[in-house]
């Protein structure tokens, strides 16, 4: 009767009692498949020796972690444990995404209206008005910008009588519709 | 995720749809919301012949007040202007009045204030009288009126 691989894996590394080792080498002597074994499992070990693999605490932690993880459902992985995964047609439509923005903004911001790239303030050049037409017309505009001055004063009449006379009041002031308004006029 | 993740993309530029204010249409606001105030100053004697008058203009929008200084050799009038545009179209002219008027005869200073809301129609005239209205007088005397007309600015027929 073989025995299995986890049994053969301790006889290799020595972890058997020695009444169970020759029990198993009496086996090899006649099995080759168990003895293939054998031999194929040294073989591992001894690769493993001398690999020169430098597993440093945090990855023999991780491993372990990884492994009481996959053998226990109750217990959650810690974030840096975590593997986290994208599809590749996600990360695809992604980079995409990423380059055709970065592509559309470079595109405006170098955009060619005729002037330079950066715009630079230069208060020594006139402004070029004809790049912003201003469809209204110049009377109007300074109708309506005249409001925005300071114009803002009242607007002053100075009153001259044809002769030396003043004026006298004839009674309160009065606020009325000329089509209300009907004496002497 | 791709909503999600579009949306990320749009939401810099929806402050600037939202906010962006284009300084042409603020003026074609402005032009046809505007409101051109014509006031006529007349000085009109006993007999009502109109002996002096000036016409002056002034461009203003709803709410912002125009003022009128009339000064002569013993009066001093401030008009205070402000029409309002009403959700019929209609105007709310409502006009405030000082006068100040010194007696040739003495240094006293008669000082009278007044102020009226009238509702208008766009050209529609409004009569101002700082001394008053003049009933009968057997002296030559002289009274100061002032009309005032409220245009839309783009149904003014002198624009």
């Amino acid at each position: 009767m073989c025995f299995n691989e986890q049994i053969l894996s301790a006889f290799v590394d020595g972890e058997l009692s020695e009444e169970q080792g020759e029990s198993i080498e009496s086996h090899l002597l006649g099995c080759g498949a168990c003895r293939s074994r054998v031999e194929f499992y040294g073989i591992l070990t001894e690769k493993v020796k001398f690999s020169g693999v430098d597993t440093s605490t945090f990855i023999q932690e991780s491993i372990w972690t990884r492994l009481g993880h996959a053998t226990s459902t109750s217990s959650r992985l810690g974030f840096w444990h975590r593997r986290f995964f994208l599809a590749p047609s996600v990360m695809v439509s992604l980079s995409f995404m990423f380059i055709a923005v970065i592509g559309i903004g470079f595109f405006l911001l170098f955009q060619d209206n005729g002037s330079n790239a950066f715009y630079v303030s230069n208060a020594d050049e006139p402004f070029p008005s004809e790049n912003f037409p201003v469809n209204i017309p110049v009377d109007s505009i300074e109708q309506i910008l005249a409001y925005f001055d300071i114009y803002d004063e009242p607007m002053e009449v100075v009153i001259q009588l044809p002769d030396s006379s003043s004026f006298t009041i004839q009674g309160e002031p009065l606020f009325l519709l000329k089509a209300n308004y009907t004496v002497g006029y | 995720m791709g909503r999600r993740l579009l949306f990320l993309l749009i939401l810099p530029y929806i402050p600037s749809f939202l906010f962006g204010i284009d300084i042409n249409d603020a003026l074609r606001y402005l032009e046809k919301n505007a409101l051109n105030i014509e006031i006529i100053t007349r000085v009109v004697d006993d007999k009502g012949s109109v002996v002096w008058n000036t016409e002056m203009s002034r461009i203003t929008i709803s709410g912002k007040s125009v003022k009128v200084k009339l000064s002569g050799v013993n009066i001093l009038v401030i008009t205070d202007i402000t029409p309002y545009i009403m959700n019929d179209s209609t105007i709310l002219l409502v006009s405030q009045g000082e006068v100040w008027v010194g007696s040739s005869d003495s240094d006293e200073m008669v000082h009278y204030s007044t102020i009226k809301s009238l509702p208008v129609n766009p050209g529609e005239s409004v009569l101002f009288f700082p001394l008053g209205v003049v009933k009968t007088s057997e002296t030559k005397i002289y009274n100061i009126e002032l009309e005032i007309q409220v245009h839309l600015k783009n149904d003014n027929p002198g624009n």
